[in-house]
């Protein structure tokens, strides 16, 4: 399954990340890397935008790029 | 004095600028970049025999981005001068901040890590082992806190010690695999020689194995690359079958994690596991699924209530104080024409302008406030699917609630976008955000149109309907002229954080400062050229002929109205008159007269001067009522209100001021982009004018 269908508060593993390398890189700098624990915590009414955390900060994201993380239940 | 030049370098968020100003004690300067116009801030500091310049240079986080801004950062550090840098890192987001650090410790200079915010990072039972840190990287690992300014000193005594001292190099460990590759080259260069001062062997073999441009420049001139390349070729091979990736840069990156995760294994202690943290707390408020929205635009709402309100106290001072300076002034100067320049010239004109700084106080203190806070991002996270389908970004609200202080930082705050049509579609709806610089026409004209009660709402809507035409402005622009692939949307949410009182003192100060400066420089001589223009040539032909008119009647209040037409009558024989007439037609369909026709094109030059020429057109015109000499009762009286609405809406749309054109121009690199801004905007501005006038002439 992917992060755009996590439910909040679900804790998951990232297992892999489909994105193009310029958003893979961003990504990484920003803590997102296979193999971390990653929580929704937040999400816009429509759920155009999802707050995660991730490591010990979080980071926002669109939901188009949450499809691009595949996760697995921790 | 030795002088020590220190480079701030750290992720966003990370405290650097307190940091910097905790070490300083409070003489931070904001300065411009030579070259580049970022701003950097410089502190000073004297320690008996060195002197110590701190360049605080803009967050970033990671040295392998391109976004615009990141670059300032990286070419400061590639080839700036410095002596060593200090790597500042949130202590509580070690394995995050420590991405970067890896990256800076790879450029082999003097270095320094400070782990800051300490004190938080203990409340949250964070627990950094510091000495083990430093022994581990090689270098010194420091722990302070810019709050508490616990261990400041310890920090700068390490950087003098660490000065003086040859380079230690920051010890980064790669996997077995990739270290005996390095080696293999390095044994080579060794072998033949070679050698690249200051650069050691090391350095430059892992240059070459991560292929940095900058090392294979150095070295491509060397005839040895000859033999070289056939080493690295293999050396290169052999890495990426035993990483199973064919991407140096994925390489890189995995290669710093996986020497990050074994040192957040060794130093790093969370005691208590994650728990629910007041920045969650407030989350779950501010970033609600229903209440966030209507608490965003409450709290915009209420800043510009502030401004109008708040400002409004001082605002009757000053007034009436340049009022009374005019007066006392002029009562002394005997010779006619100075004391013209001088009242009704100069401190009209500076006065008017000087008038209106609380307002921009508090417009930049809340946008300061929105900074540093930590909200403008969760703002950036709830207008994102909003703005997305007007086809901006959620990062434009970055640049976008800047262009409320001033559209010049806010074309560079744009550099955060990283997709060019993103970036330009951005620039252009910046000129909808009102500038500060318009604040004083919005206020002016409030006052004078409406109740006091409504004109703070008055404001809101002017700058909300100014917010709004921007997103249809968006709309169009992205389905005709920027069209392409959005960027995606990640950005960090920062912890919440109260702000240093200092430190937003700081930037508040330094933009009035700014402000007041540009009163006394700009606006002075715009003044003074618009006082010039506006009194000469002198008519005597009228002068004499009204002389004798109002000689021979006896009626005072004729005497009064006929003083009146005789002013008016003269100034439009003057060159401001003259230019005036030849424009009027353009802007006759707004119902502007000639006089704010000329304030409109006046405004071209700084939208304050808007004000200051009404002021300086109105004070020469008017003398004669002297019972109601406030600018605000003269424009009441002097302009319709479907002709005032007008021109609100002109002002609110048209053209930047120059200035911020010659950055829109040089941000955007286009003669081409910067020739439609012109166009476009001053279209935009005409035909809505224009239709808000007849509405309103039709209405009444």
């Amino acid at each position: 399954m992917d992060l755009s269908q996590a439910k909040k508060s679900e804790k998951l593993k990232i297992v892999n990340i489909k994105a193009q390398a310029m958003l893979k890189k961003r990504l990484s700098t920003l803590g997102v890397i296979v193999g971390k624990e990653v929580e929704v915590l937040e999400t816009t009414i429509q759920k155009n935008t999802i707050k995660i955390a991730i490591g010990l900060g979080s980071i926002a994201l669109r939901l188009d790029e949450a499809k691009l993380i595949e996760v697995e239940a921790y | 004095m030795k002088k020590i030049i220190i480079a701030l370098v750290g992720q966003p968020n990370v405290g650097k600028s307190h940091l910097a100003n905790a070490m300083s004690g409070s003489n931070l300067k904001i300065g411009n970049f030579a070259g580049v116009t970022v701003e950097k801030a410089i502190a000073r500091l004297s320690t008996g025999e060195h002197e110590v310049e701190f360049i605080d240079l803009p967050g970033l986080y990671s040295l392998e981005d391109f976004a615009a801004d990141e670059k300032v950062t990286k070419d400061f550090l590639l080839k700036g001068e410095y002596d060593l840098i200090v790597n500042v890192i949130d202590s509580t987001n070690l394995d995050r901040n420590l991405m970067l650090s890896t990256q800076l410790m790879e450029l082999h200079k003097k270095m320094i890590i400070a782990l800051n915010m300490d004190d938080e990072a203990s409340k949250e039972g964070i627990e950094i082992d510091d000495r083990n840190m430093s022994k581990i990287l090689g270098i010194p690992c420091i722990k302070v806190s810019s709050k508490t300014k616990s261990n400041i000193d310890t920090l700068l005594e390490t950087i003098l010690h660490v000065e003086k001292n040859p380079i230690q190099l920051a010890k980064l460990v790669y996997t077995d695999d990739v270290e005996e590759q390095l080696q293999n080259i390095v044994k080579f260069l060794d072998d033949k020689h070679f050698s690249l001062p200051p650069l050691t062997n090391k350095t430059v073999a892992l240059g070459l194995l991560w292929q940095k441009r900058e090392v294979y420049a150095l070295v491509h001139e060397h005839p040895l690359y000859i033999e070289l390349q056939p080493i690295l070729n293999q050396a290169l091979g052999n890495v990426y079958r035993y990483c199973e990736c064919d991407d140096i840069e994925e390489v890189i990156t995995a290669q710093h994690n996986a020497f990050i995760s074994g040192l957040c294994a060794e130093v790093l202690h969370v005691k208590k596991p994650k728990y629910q943290n007041i920045t969650q707390t407030i989350d779950s408020l501010l970033i609600h699924k229903l209440l966030g929205l209507p608490i965003f635009i409450f709290l915009m709402w209420g800043l510009f209530q502030l401004t109008f309100t708040l400002g409004q106290i001082p605002m009757d001072l000053i007034e009436s104080s340049f009022g009374w300076l005019g007066e006392t002034v002029g009562a002394s100067i005997e010779n006619e024409a100075l004391k013209s320049l001088i009242a009704d010239g100069i401190i009209a004109g500076v006065g008017s302008v000087i008038m209106f700084l609380p307002n921009i106080m508090i417009l930049f203190l809340g946008i300061a406030l929105l900074e540093t806070t930590g909200y403008m991002a969760r703002a950036a996270f709830l207008l994102d699917g909003f703005f997305h389908k007007f086809g901006l970004h959620g990062k434009s609200f970055i640049p976008l609630v800047t262009g409320f202080g001033c559209s010049v930082p806010a074309y560079m705050a744009a550099r955060t976008l990283k997709n060019k049509s993103d970036r330009l579609l951005t620039m252009f709806i910046i000129g909808f955000m009102s500038c500060g610089a318009r604040l004083p026409v919005y206020v002016l004209f409030a006052g004078a149109f409406f109740e006091e009660e409504m004109a703070g709402n008055v404001l809101f809507g002017i700058y909300i309907s100014g917010a709004i035409l921007g997103l249809i402005a968006g709309k169009i622009l992205r389905i005709t002229a920027f069209k392409g692939e959005d960027e995606p949307f990640v950005m960090e949410m920062p912890k919440y954080r109260l702000p240093s009182l200092k430190l937003l003192w700081f930037v508040v100060y330094a933009k009035s400062l700014m402000y007041i400066k540009k009163a006394g420089t700009f606006i002075l001589m715009a003044s003074m050229l618009i006082w010039f223009i506006s009194s000469y040539p002198k008519n005597t032909l009228i002068e004499e002929q009204y002389t004798t008119q109002i000689e021979s009647t006896l009626n005072d209040e004729d005497k009064g109205s006929l003083q009146n037409e005789m002013r008016e009558k003269m100034m439009e024989m003057t060159y401001l008159g003259m230019l005036g007439k030849t424009i009027e037609p353009v802007f006759t369909p707004l119902g502007f007269d000639w006089k704010m026709s000329v304030a409109t094109m006046s405004g071209l030059a700084a939208k304050e001067v808007i004000v200051s020429t009404l002021g300086v057109l109105y004070s020469l015109g008017d003398e004669v009522k002297e019972d109601d000499n406030s600018l605000r009762e003269i424009i009441a009286s002097n302009i319709s209100f479907p002709s005032a609405m007008a021109f609100i809406v002109f002002v609110m749309i048209y053209l930047p001021c120059l200035a911020a054109t010659a950055v829109f121009a040089k941000e955007a690199q286009s003669l081409k982009y910067t020739a439609y801004l012109v166009i476009f905007t001053f279209a935009t501005a005409w035909v809505l004018a224009f239709i808000m006038y007849q509405l309103l002439t039709l209405l009444a």
